[in-house]
């Protein structure tokens, strides 16, 4: 008993006692570090007023064990100590007998998972910057250079696909350097023709053109000390490329119907969903601009290439929606994730984010389902189940399916396959068998494998 | 003056950010004029459960533990509330419409007035006190 005793008061982990009416009939020293209430405090208290946890109301696994009989693990919630601030924790409970087998009441255990949290949250904080999440390695190469390219002057370009999150490249690299304090101004030179462009840009002096009844600011004047973002710079004409490779040498700019020269003194970020270097191998853009604005290149890869980025994102951008529209989506079904991990992602990061703010809105039960996805994220072979009539065909129908992809991605390699299905080798060839996949004559381990079906 | 206590099994609820009921109390002239239950949904966020208190005009909110963002919330809507209280609720009902209500004799373990206690090893240790002048939740004004 004295072992026993000595042996709970070592641990780390909260641990409490109560009797058949929950009152606590002992707390070990790790319980009164974890709660701040001593134990004389404690024994002989109410356990919920004691515990004082999310899961007292509804989820108390105490009860679930002393009605079942069975030990409860790992039930996680937050207990609210006498300051106020919620501690993460994770709960386990058995039941506590006599010699005779008759129930005395029931042990809880418990563990603050604070800091565990806050080492999670830390390994989250380096697959960011600022708003940018990735955990791609080749996104990590590039945040690493991100505080010496926010520090430095340097005009950037920053390459990708439509909606992979240039633009919050460029505000994290604004964000992250001593230019923070300024203004961060993006003009989308794709999006202009010419004429408008340039007075976007450059601005106008009263009387520049009919109409021009007040002088008007540039983009590169509004940006000041800040960052002026050119987006979609492979879209500009050559006419405007020259005016822009002038402005970059020059570091002036002069307003249209004005002959005053403006100092520029912004940082100028440029992108393009175009590949730049093709685009002046083919003559379209200049080699001389090009040059010019292609001191630092970051390249960010397509979301279809960033696949492991897919969770994450999904999270903060639940997280993001949730609070913007002040409703309560927690979670996604973990039903639909292999078909958003499946997904190809052609609009890139922006198509996720489309498609998280349109399911937040849509979800009704707190939670993203299979219900909320819009249909092309649904593949057609899913949606074929409806034909094969009974349940038992649609069964049949998607086992197929799945053990033929399979069977593809691991070029008929049997072994490969069962492990990808999680099976074992001897259970796919009866599957196989029974559903009446046909296999080509020889397996991944050759090289003239075929498809079949 | 409209009375509400988070209430559970016949007790304070022991955490109002998840309390599932109300009791909703209303007093004129030192009589009970109005005594009803509400549940008090769960899962429309910390923010839609303090506008809840705000919409149903509650003046005083006695309930148990509470975490420091939503009892800033709860004062920032005017609540005057009686926070890390426990205990029978129809006692403390009973208590607080004879005038004799006194936090001290309510508190959950650990938040007594003026008796401190044991540090986490987060904080300033052993003996350390809650932040209002000592006092462990010390939530009561408004």
């Amino acid at each position: 008993m004295e072992q026993t005793k000595a042996i709970l008061e070592s641990i780390s982990d909260g641990v409490f006692t109560v009797d058949s009416n929950w009152k606590i009939t002992s707390f070990n020293r790790a319980a009164e570090e974890i709660t701040g209430i001593s134990r004389e405090e404690a024994i002989g208290r109410e356990c919920s007023e004691v515990f004082r946890s999310s899961m007292c109301e509804t989820a108390c696994a105490l009860r679930e064990s002393m009605a079942s009989g069975k030990p409860v693990l790992y039930r996680s919630g937050y207990i609210v100590d006498s300051d106020g601030e919620r501690i993460p924790v994770s709960v386990s409970t058995a039941v506590l007998r006599d010699e005779n087998g008759s129930v005395l009441g029931g042990a809880e255990t418990f563990r603050d998972l604070s800091e565990i949290q806050s080492l999670q949250k830390q390994l989250y904080e380096t697959y960011r910057v600022e708003d940018f999440v990735s955990r791609s390695p080749s996104m990590q190469k590039v945040f690493k250079i991100i505080p010496a390219v926010a520090s430095s002057p340097a005009t950037v370009l920053i390459q990708g696909e439509t909606g992979t999150g240039k633009e919050v490249l460029a505000r994290a690299i604004h964000s992250s350097g001593s230019r923070s304090g300024e203004p961060f101004v993006a003009v989308n030179c794709g999006a202009l023709p010419d004429t408008l462009l340039e007075s976007e840009l450059f601005g106008y002096a009263r009387g520049a053109f009919t109409g021009a009844a007040h002088s008007r600011q540039g983009k590169f004047e509004a940006a000041g000390r800040g960052t002026l973002f050119l987006d979609e710079i492979g879209d500009v004409s050559t006419a405007m490329q020259v005016k822009l490779l002038r402005v970059l040498q020059e570091k002036t700019i002069t307003p249209l119907g004005s002959n005053e020269e403006i100092k520029v003194n912004a940082r100028i970020i440029c992108a393009s969903n175009k590949n730049l270097s093709q685009l002046v191998e083919s003559g379209e853009f200049r080699q001389d601009l090009f040059y010019r604005i292609n001191v630092v290149k970051l390249d960010i890869p397509p979301l279809r290439e960033r696949l492991e980025d897919i969770p994450q994102l999904l999270e903060a951008l639940l997280k993001r929606h949730s609070f913007a529209l002040g409703v309560d989506v927690k979670d996604y079904d973990p039903q639909i994730l292999p078909l958003l991990m499946g997904y190809n992602w052609p609009g890139n990061v922006r198509e996720l984010e489309n498609f998280v703010e349109r399911a937040v809105v849509l979800s009704r039960e707190g939670l993203v389902s299979f219900g909320d996805l819009p249909p092309e994220i649904i593949p057609e072979k899913s949606v074929h189940h409806s034909d094969a009539g009974t349940l038992r065909n649609a069964r049949a129908d998607t086992e197929k399916q799945m053990i033929v992809q399979a069977l593809e991605n691991n070029r008929f390699n049997r072994t490969a396959a069962a492990a990808e299905l999680g099976i074992h080798k001897t259970t796919l060839y009866r599957r196989i068998k029974a559903l009446g996949i046909s296999l080509p004559s020889s397996d991944g381990r050759s090289s003239n494998a075929t498809n079949t079906t | 003056m409209r009375l509400a206590i988070t209430v559970w099994n016949g007790r304070i609820a022991p955490v109002f950010d998840v309390a599932g009921t109300l009791r909703l109390v209303e007093l004129s002239g030192g009589a009970v004029v109005q005594d009803q239950l509400l549940s008090f949904p769960r899962d429309g966020g910390m923010f839609s459960r303090v506008t809840s208190l705000s919409q149903q005009k509650i003046d005083v909110l006695v309930c148990g533990a509470v975490s420091r963002p939503v009892h800033r919330m709860l004062a920032d809507s005017g609540i005057e509330v009686h926070s890390f209280v426990s205990g029978d609720a129809e006692e403390v009902l009973e208590a607080f419409l004879n005038g004799s209500f006194d936090d001290a004799a309510y508190f959950m373990p650990g938040c007594g007035r003026g008796r401190g206690r044991q540090g986490r090893g987060r904080g300033a240790g052993i003996g350390r006190r809650g932040r209002n002048g000592g006092f462990g939740p010390g939530w009561k004004e408004v």
